[in-house]
């Protein structure tokens, strides 16, 4: 609280602390919604950089987190849109083939476990980007269905529905990739 | 019987349910194998998910995070004071842009309207037949009255139902719905019908702008298919380990009347199974899959039905069921069994070790599943992990292969922190460690921060994170490192989660003074030491622990 506040005031080395004690955090779900590293850095650096800018509107007594979160998965639901727009910078494809940016190419890497993970990755991108957010707080990030609520602006009952819904088609991409397969 | 919902499921992974929807659904899923079955898949594909969607990029990105970020303020020219909340919106100049350009499409649209009307007056006013497209517009009732009424007439003697619908149709044509509404109130016709009542001209569309208008609410998610292929997957539950890798996609259920079969039918194959000499495991005890159903249903999972799910099956259809059941050494054949975390969910890559005549090392699949060839009573088997606390066991015939670990620094039963080294502890007392086989079926142990704000979960995590490094490291400044993180917790933390964090603070200065031990080291564990004693209630388990610790230290530094 008296870190935030000291940042509110412009003590720049107040918020150097905030993002050292949140960097963790803010690059995990940068990383789940991008899932490359270059995207993942940049996501997270520019949360900062934008945290900084709008830390005067924070209101304090609220968890700094959730907001933090709904900074990233705002800056997440433009670059995709962006992405969008102009596919030939798409990760798509790349998700695709099961590598990803930022990660050894060398086909003896990549076992089992990967293999799947790639998969797994590369359905959850496919989700629609209000289920991609709901589900990397959940299961990457662990919030409680109240942070989850404070991060994306919406009821605790469209949490919980939402998460169902994205649980619900990540499993049956998954069991249509699988039936690929074989 | 009623299935639970994907939503009930969902929620129950969460552990998000009601207290009196919960206990409904714990009371179900005693009973409903195939609801146990979908929870289990539910859970461990979260667990999947969750490190299929996570990445360390090492301590090495962090450590000038902090900087860069300056740096790209600096380069923004951002680095003067935050901007503070005073200014009202609408002063800003984006708020002006905003406003203007809201007032210039007002106009325009007030424009087009008023020509629009105008026209179409001049022209039932010139013909007192009018065009047949006209006519098409109007209805019978007002194209007779058209020619009566006069264009502009009184606004104020329009009944209710007239400009409420006008201002329902501005709504839907301009951005903003109350200036405009009442402006076009005003430019409105109102035309006045044979029978008295009057009524606006305009009627383009009504049909057209009422779908429009519930176009939003009809959009929304399509449901999700409810259920996923229990019956088909149990039915392949039951096939022979040959098709284990061909993937089953997750349909929905087909009917409930072949489920009570294959059910049986499963049954039958395991309790047929577990009557094998080899690698065969008697079932669990009862009394353990109550308490808490998504810790032990996992375990369920071992079946292999999300093995196979997944298309990776290995080696568990092999040596059997992991299911909580002891282990039979009656025979040389490959013993199996799984490996969870505290939350149920399967571990991926957990190495697990044998030693005592040699030493045999294997991994955990994707589904945490592993068998190990030739164990036998008097083996150590033991089970790490990163970011857990490593499992030691001297094997014996009621040693169990269903293996929970906890994370690092939660004190769970198994919880090094707790017992000390358990390798040193346990190595001479074969035959001991009774704990385990419950331990995989017993309730996931609650920990004590998760009812802790995300900042002070995230330091807790971050302080786990440390340990798990400094224990796989074994260097003295790492357990310091860890140490320094753990009294950063303490600093945020009442009760139980400070009594917890001061813990894993002594334990963490004790690894460090064991490693290389220092007069300062020595200084800094004897302090907390006195520290933790004097504040851990009388009732913590810990205490003795602490105690035992500190009598160590007296006898260490007498000698």
């Amino acid at each position: 609280m008296a870190l935030i506040a000291a940042s509110q005031t412009g003590d720049e080395k107040a918020f150097g602390e905030l993002v050292r004690r949140y960097q963790r955090a803010v690059h995990r779900l940068a990383w789940s919604l991008t899932r490359n590293d270059s995207d993942a850095d940049d996501l997270a650096q520019e949360t900062f950089v934008r945290a900084w800018g709008a830390i005067g509107r924070f209101e304090l007594g609220q968890p700094l987190y959730p907001w933090l979160a709904r900074i990233v998965t705002n800056q997440a639901f433009s670059l995709f849109r962006h992405r969008r727009r102009r596919p030939e910078t798409s990760i798509e494809p790349l998700v695709e083939a099961g590598q990803q940016w930022g990660v050894e190419d060398d086909p003896a890497q990549h076992t089992a476990d990967a293999e799947r993970d790639a998969r797994l990755r590369a359905c959850f991108g496919e989700l629609a980007p209000e289920h991609q957010a709901v589900l990397a707080l959940r299961a990457v990030q662990d919030l409680s269905y109240d942070e989850i609520a404070n991060a994306l602006s919406i009821p605790i009952g469209t949490v919980m529905s939402r998460l169902s819904r994205a649980r619900g088609e990540l499993k049956r991409r998954l069991a249509g990739r699988s039936g690929e397969i074989t | 019987m009623k299935h639970l919902t994907d939503e009930q499921l969902s929620a129950l992974l969460d552990d998000a349910l009601a207290a009196g929807e919960r206990a409904a659904c714990d009371a179900h899923l005693a009973d409903c194998e195939a609801c146990r079955t979908r929870l289990a898949e539910a859970s461990a594909l979260e667990g999947s998910l969750g490190k299929a969607l996570t990445h360390d990029p090492g301590e090495g990105y962090f450590a000038d995070f902090a900087e860069r970020v300056a740096k790209r303020i600096a380069d923004r020219r951002l680095d003067v004071a935050p901007e503070a909340p005073k200014k009202p919106w609408l002063f800003t100049p984006r708020g002006w842009m905003f406003a203007g350009s809201t007032a210039a499409l007002l106009v325009t649209a007030g424009l087009a309207w008023m020509q629009f009307h105008n026209e179409q007056n001049v022209v039932r006013a010139v013909a007192p037949r009018p065009m047949t497209q006209l006519r098409e517009q109007v209805t019978p009732r007002e194209s007779d009255g058209a020619q009566a009424e006069p264009p502009a007439q009184a606004p104020t003697a329009s009944t209710a139902p007239a400009p409420t619908a006008a201002e329902e149709r501005a709504r839907n044509a301009t951005p903003n719905p109350a200036a405009a509404g009442s402006q076009l109130t005003r430019m409105h016709e109102v035309r006045t019908l044979p029978d008295g009542r009057q009524v606006p001209v305009d009627r383009s569309a009504p049909g057209a702008n009422a779908d429009s208008r519930q176009e939003p609410s009809a959009q929304g998610f399509a449901a999700p298919a409810t259920g996923s292929a229990i019956a088909q997957m149990k039915k392949k539950s039951v096939t022979p380990a040959a098709e284990a890798g061909a993937p089953v996609p997750f349909a929905a259920p087909s009917g409930a009347p072949a489920r009570d079969k294959d059910e049986k039918e499963e049954l039958q194959a395991s309790s047929e199974a577990a009557a094998a000499p080899a690698p065969a495991m008697k079932t669990a005890p009862p009394a353990a899959n109550a308490p808490r159903p998504a810790a032990a249903l996992s375990q369920d999972t071992a079946r292999g039905q999300s093995l196979r799910a997944w298309g990776t099956a290995k080696s568990l259809v092999l040596g059997g069921r992991a299911d909580g059941a002891k282990l039979n050494l009656s025979g040389l054949g490959p013993h199996c069994g799984k490996v969870h975390d505290s939350r149920g969910r399967a571990l991926a890559g957990v190495q697990v070790t044998a030693v005592q005549n040699g030493v045999r090392t294997t991994r955990t699949d994707a589904e945490g599943s592993f068998c190990i060839d030739g164990l036998k009573a008097g083996d150590t088997l033991s089970v790490m992990h990163v970011g857990f606390d490593p499992y030691t066991v001297v094997v014996t015939p009621s040693t169990s292969l269903a293996i929970t670990l906890e994370p690092v620094g939660t004190l769970g039963p198994n919880s090094t922190m707790l017992m000390g080294k358990q390798r040193s502890l346990f190595s001479d007392a074969a035959g001991t460690h009774t704990a385990a086989p419950s331990e995989s079926l017993r309730a996931p142990s609650p920990d004590v921060y998760s009812g802790q704000s995300f900042g002070v979960r995230q330091l807790v995590r971050d302080a786990r994170d440390v340990t798990s490094v400094a224990r796989r490291e074994r260097t003295a400044p790492r357990f310091e490192q860890a140490a320094k993180q753990w009294a950063a917790v303490l600093g945020q933390v009442k009760g139980a989660p400070a009594d917890d964090a001061r813990f894993q603070y002594v334990s963490a200065l004790r690894e460090a003074y064991h490693l290389e031990p220092t007069r300062d080291r020595e200084a800094r564990f004897r302090s907390a030491i006195t520290a933790f004693l004097a504040l851990a209630p009388a009732t913590l388990p810990e205490r003795a622990t602490v105690t035992r610790w500190e009598a160590e230290l007296n006898g260490a530094s007498g000698r």
